[in-house]
């Protein structure tokens, strides 16, 4: 992944060098660090490389420097730990299928961790790339009356609020929108922002080439200019510094290139274009015409309090003149906060699994590693016996636990950049912020070094931790003496039965998180959307905002006869919006049986513009009454259509259709309610519907709609004729983004269909793990004990009585495991209250599940190795020493 | 400060007494006695010099800058913007006179080796 530098990781390290040195050079090797940056190869693996060569070449030269002999001891130390290194070789060697197991596992651990901590790290804790973050704003007009937390703004309020605030030291407006740019004859399609002038200075950037928008720029009149991002530079132009100066033809109209964005720039998403707005413009705008975003920079000293409540008086004041903003408020939220809220409890459990599994790894290789030093007793005792000091065993114990856990580990971190791929590609690119008709992309997952240090120098320390177990038995006082004899081995397999509980218990705790979580998304996903995504392909269409109303409908009555004529489509419907992806338009709604309210007062509600096909085409259900019919669209409309939504609000126990309602925009005065259609979960599907009222759009339709296709077949493969029957009416007009609405259903879930996918993967690791662990244990006691079965064997045991046996004896332990799991899974699964959906936190099948599967699976592994004890010799075991 | 005679622990580019320069000091020399220069300029220099076998990093780079600057054998010089160079100059290095001095002694030393196994026929004469 592209970054402008070097991690500023490495600018910490310069805290190894001497002050005096530090201060003189600190700048100047930077500068040589930048260099080197740039000259590294690209790839995940070159910039790893170059992280590590530095970080290496600081450090040593800073030790080298301080002269105080850590560097000589460092170096007697390695000498030491190479003669260890060397043995340590060749016992793992000998023992391969120990050897594998580990460094499998560890490498999984150390890589899932690196990449599940890279993924939460750079969502919650990155700080954005602009100067103190924490100073910045988002400020929504609020409406808390009408359920609308966060909303847009108008032109012209935006220009008040600008006008007279004090607590923000800045304030910008801004609003996603589309470019078209003509090439070769046909409309590409940008994505772009327009922003007030001081958006980068909000924000505190600067472009890295050319210059940011000017007081020229703030009021229309000027040239059309515009910024580009630094990937639209390099792409489009070749990062050629010419373009400066230059002309691009957007919307039509010739467009200067005035400066290009750095390259870490990203306020939301990879926007390639950035064009001014007008404060003129704005201020002409309808105080009702919600549409812009606003950001702002805290004054020092003030808060995002000091602004809300200084906005809403600004704003309360401007009601008074205009009483339809009645109801309306101002909201600040700290940005950093704001950006995550969706997605941090989500974020917090992936990571929480994450570390469980790492516990659980450490525990199960302690086990793992216990056992195998139990078995290399007598091997130990000999080398006491022949005086090898006991730090000679201890070290080499360590150099088996560290080196096989750094060998695990640097396969880890090859392993990381995969694992974060995949955590990557099953990431929503944007989630909607909650309550608010904005979406943002927040997953920004970067692989830093900071991270992949971390997680191997844990890996390192746990090295050390599961050597721990096999150092206590090992240098016991009484190892050299005992070692061979049962009795110990014995009682060692009893500790290492409590450590395989431990893992147990833990891997129960996933488990039903992992249950939990997979019952609550498999809830969601059987959702009833309120549509029907298969075989509709979904694209937004046109520009002809500017033609009068009667053409504007012509033209998009042409398109919907364009593609139905196509062969294989069976229905075609325009809508305003796309649902699921962040879109609300609101209007006022008259009921002539009720009082007329108070100017501002009445009640305003969501409302779509959409062709007779609409609910055909997308799948959208008629509960009563009927739908559109061609007549509806012929003249002035006569019909609406609304949603259960609107008629439980509005007509709460009764028959809304043959009602009669005015929608508060020309055209659409005293118009029947001819049918219900079932609610669309429009703001996913863990939110409630809002009442949408349906209405034929030829009165007053947008200049840029989206379209549905129900056709036979994969929907794509309609794609490339879909765009030539657009173009067929009007080859100017751009179409973007087309994809099937399954799709836009199956993203609006998104966020719960990789928590559940996450920790579901993390619970049968960690499941894995455990019984990994428990057939290591069970295997290790059968052979401890093989002399006493022998002997059982002799005096006329069954080999199936002996097997009982031994499971028998793991039963106690594995049922209290089993038992503390889920007294702890009660106490956690509380923690996921928030993010679960339809499931209680101690649902019983969730609950019931997970136990099933983890005592199956906990059996199994005790069983298993328990059915060697038939192929004790009882011949051999019986024969002296 | 507290003056100790203990002797310095680090290795030193020139041990007194004039023993021979390490490669890579007599290398920094050579090209600062060329060329006044700043730290990246100089690291360019290095690796196209030595065609990328002596490839020094930030610490390195200012370890034996910090070293050869306490031995007296190169000087911070005044600083000049380069050519095209926007904001402040930047810090240059040059060589002192002991530094020449350094370099000759070991020119010669090294001249001396060339000649003898010249003379045992090692080499061919050029």
């Amino acid at each position: 992944m592209p970054t402008s530098g070097p991690s500023p990781f490495l600018r910490r390290l310069f805290g190894f060098f001497p002050r005096n040195h530090r201060e003189a050079f600190g700048a100047e090797m930077w500068e040589v660090v930048r260099y080197r940056h740039g000259q590294r190869g690209r790839g995940v693996w070159a910039g790893w490389k170059f992280n590590a060569v530095t970080a290496m070449d600081i450090v040593w030269s800073a030790l080298q420097m301080r002269g105080t002999g850590m560097g000589r001891w460092m170096m007697s130390g390695w000498r030491g730990f190479g003669m260890d290194a060397r043995f340590t070789l060749r016992g793992l060697g000998r023992a391969p299928a120990f050897t594998l197991t580990a460094l499998v596992v560890i490498a999984v651990a150390v890589g899932v961790n690196t990449a599940v901590f890279a993924f939460v790290t750079g969502t919650l804790l990155e700080r954005p790339p602009y100067e103190s973050p924490d100073e910045l704003v988002m400020v929504w007009a609020s409406n808390p009356g009408n359920g609308q937390i966060r909303d847009v703004i108008s032109g012209s309020n935006f220009v008040d609020l600008l006008e007279h605030t004090t607590t923000l030291s800045s304030l910008a407006a801004l609003h996603g929108d589309e470019v078209v740019m003509m090439q070769d004859g046909r409309p590409v399609v940008l994505p772009a922002f327009e922003v007030t002038v001081d958006f980068l200075s909000v924000l505190g950037v600067e472009p890295a080439v050319g210059r940011d928008f000017q007081a020229e720029d703030r009021v229309s009149g000027g040239g059309a200019t515009a910024l580009i991002s630094y990937g639209f530079w390099q792409d489009g132009f070749g990062g050629d510094p010419g373009v400066i100066g230059s002309s691009l033809e957007l919307d039509g109209e010739p467009t200067t290139i005035i400066g290009v964005l750095p390259e870490d720039f990203r306020f939301a998403g990879a926007v390639p274009v950035y064009v001014p707005l007008h404060e003129d413009d704005l201020a002409a705008e309808s105080r009702t015409h919600h549409h812009y975003n606003m950001i702002g920079r805290l004054q020092p000293g003030t808060t995002p309090a000091d602004v809300t409540r200084e906005m809403s008086g600004i704003l309360a004041g401007i009601t008074s003149q205009y009483p339809q903003l009645t109801g309306w408020s101002v909201l600040a939220e700290p940005m950093t906060e704001v950006t995550v809220e969706a997605v941090r409890a989500t974020l917090w459990l992936i990571a929480a699994s994450a570390l469980l599994v790492f516990a659980v790894v450490i525990v199960n290789l302690g086990t793992l590693f216990r056992i195998r030093t139990l078995e290399r007793m007598g091997e130990i005792s000999i080398r006491t016996a022949l005086g090898a000091p006991r730090r000679r065993i201890a070290a080499i114990i360590l150099a088996e636990a560290i080196g096989l856990s750094a060998l695990g580990g640097a396969l880890g971190l090859f392993l990381a950049p995969a694992v974060l791929r995949l955590l990557s590609a099953i990431a929503p690119p944007v989630v909607l912020i909650p309550n608010s008709a904005a979406a943002i992309p927040v997953l920004r997952a970067t692989l830093e070094p900071t991270v992949q240090l971390l997680v191997f120098a844990g890996a390192l320390a746990a090295g050390a931790l599961l050597a721990a177990p096999s150092l206590i038995t090992a240098l016991a006082p009484t190892s050299g003496i005992s070692a061979s004899r049962g009795s110990s081995r014995v009682t060692s397999g009893i500790r290492s039965k409590w450590l395989v509980g431990v893992e147990v218990a833990l891997a129960m705790v996933l488990s039903v998180g992992a249950a939990l979580t997979v019952r609550s998304a498999n809830h969601l996903a059987s959702q009833d959307m309120g549509v029907v995504g298969e075989g509709v392909l979904t694209t937004y269409f046109g520009d002809v905002e500017d033609l009068p109303t009667a053409q504007r409908a012509e033209y998009f009555r042409q398109v919907i006869i364009a593609v139905e004529a196509l062969p294989g489509v069976e229905r075609v419907g325009t809508n305003d919006y796309r649902p699921f992806e962040g879109e609300d338009d609101f209007q006022g709604v008259r009921f002539p049986e009720r009082p007329t309210p108070e100017p501002g007062r009445g009640p305003r509600e969501e409302w779509r513009r959409v062709s007779e096909g609409l609910f055909d085409a997308a799948g959208m259900r008629i509960t009563r009454g009927r739908g559109f019919r061609p007549v509806d669209f012929e003249a002035t409309p006569n019909a609406v259509v609304v949603n259960e939504a609107f008629a439980a609000k509005h007509y709460p126990g009764q028959d809304p259709v043959g009602r009669r309602l005015t929608v508060t925009e020309d055209g659409y005065r005293d118009v029947e309610i001819v049918g219900v259609v079932a609610d669309v979960l429009s703001r996913g599907p863990a939110v409630a519907a809002p009442p949408v009222l349906y209405a034929p759009y030829q009165a007053a339709p947008r200049g840029h709609v989206s379209l549905f296709v129900k056709v036979s077949g994969d929907p794509m493969s309609y794609g490339p004729a879909v765009r030539e029957a657009i173009w067929s009416v009007d080859s100017r007009q751009p179409v973007l983004s087309m994809i099937p609405l399954e799709e836009v259903v199956r993203r609006s879930m998104a966020v719960q269909t990789m928590m559940s996918r996450v920790v579901g993967a993390m619970a049968s690791a960690t499941l894995i793990l455990a019984a990994l662990g428990v057939f290591g244990v069970v295997g290790f006691m059968v052979r401890s004990r093989t002399r006493e079965l022998g002997v059982r064997l002799v005096l006329g045991a069954t080999s199936g009585q002996l097997e009982r046996g031994v499971v028998a004896g793991m039963l106690p332990i594995l049922g209290v495991s089993v038992f503390v799991g889920l007294f702890l899974s009660v106490v956690t699964s509380r923690a996921l209250r928030s993010i679960l959906f339809g499931v209680s936190p101690v649902d019983p099948i969730a609950f019931g599940s997970a136990t099933l599967i983890v005592a199956v699976m906990v059996l199994l592994a005790t069983y298993l190795p328990a059915r060697s004890v038939s192929k004790v010799d009882p011949a051999r075991v019986i024969e002296p020493a | 400060m507290h003056n100790s005679n203990k002797a310095p622990t680090r290795t030193r580019a020139s041990a007194p007494g004039n023993a021979p320069l390490k490669p890579v000091h007599q290398l920094i020399l050579l090209l600062l006695a060329e060329r006044a220069t700043y730290g990246v300029d100089l690291l360019a220099r290095i690796d196209e010099h030595s065609e990328g076998t002596v490839r020094l990093n930030a610490g390195s780079l200012y370890r034996l800058i910090g070293q050869m600057l306490e031995e007296g054998l190169v000087e911070a010089v005044e600083a000049e913007a380069a050519p095209g160079q926007q904001g402040a100059p930047r810090k240059c290095y040059g060589v002192t006179t002991t530094g020449r001095e350094a370099l000759a002694t070991e020119a010669r030393r090294q001249a001396r080796l060339v000649e003898m196994a010249r003379s045992l026929d090692l080499i061919e004469d050029g």
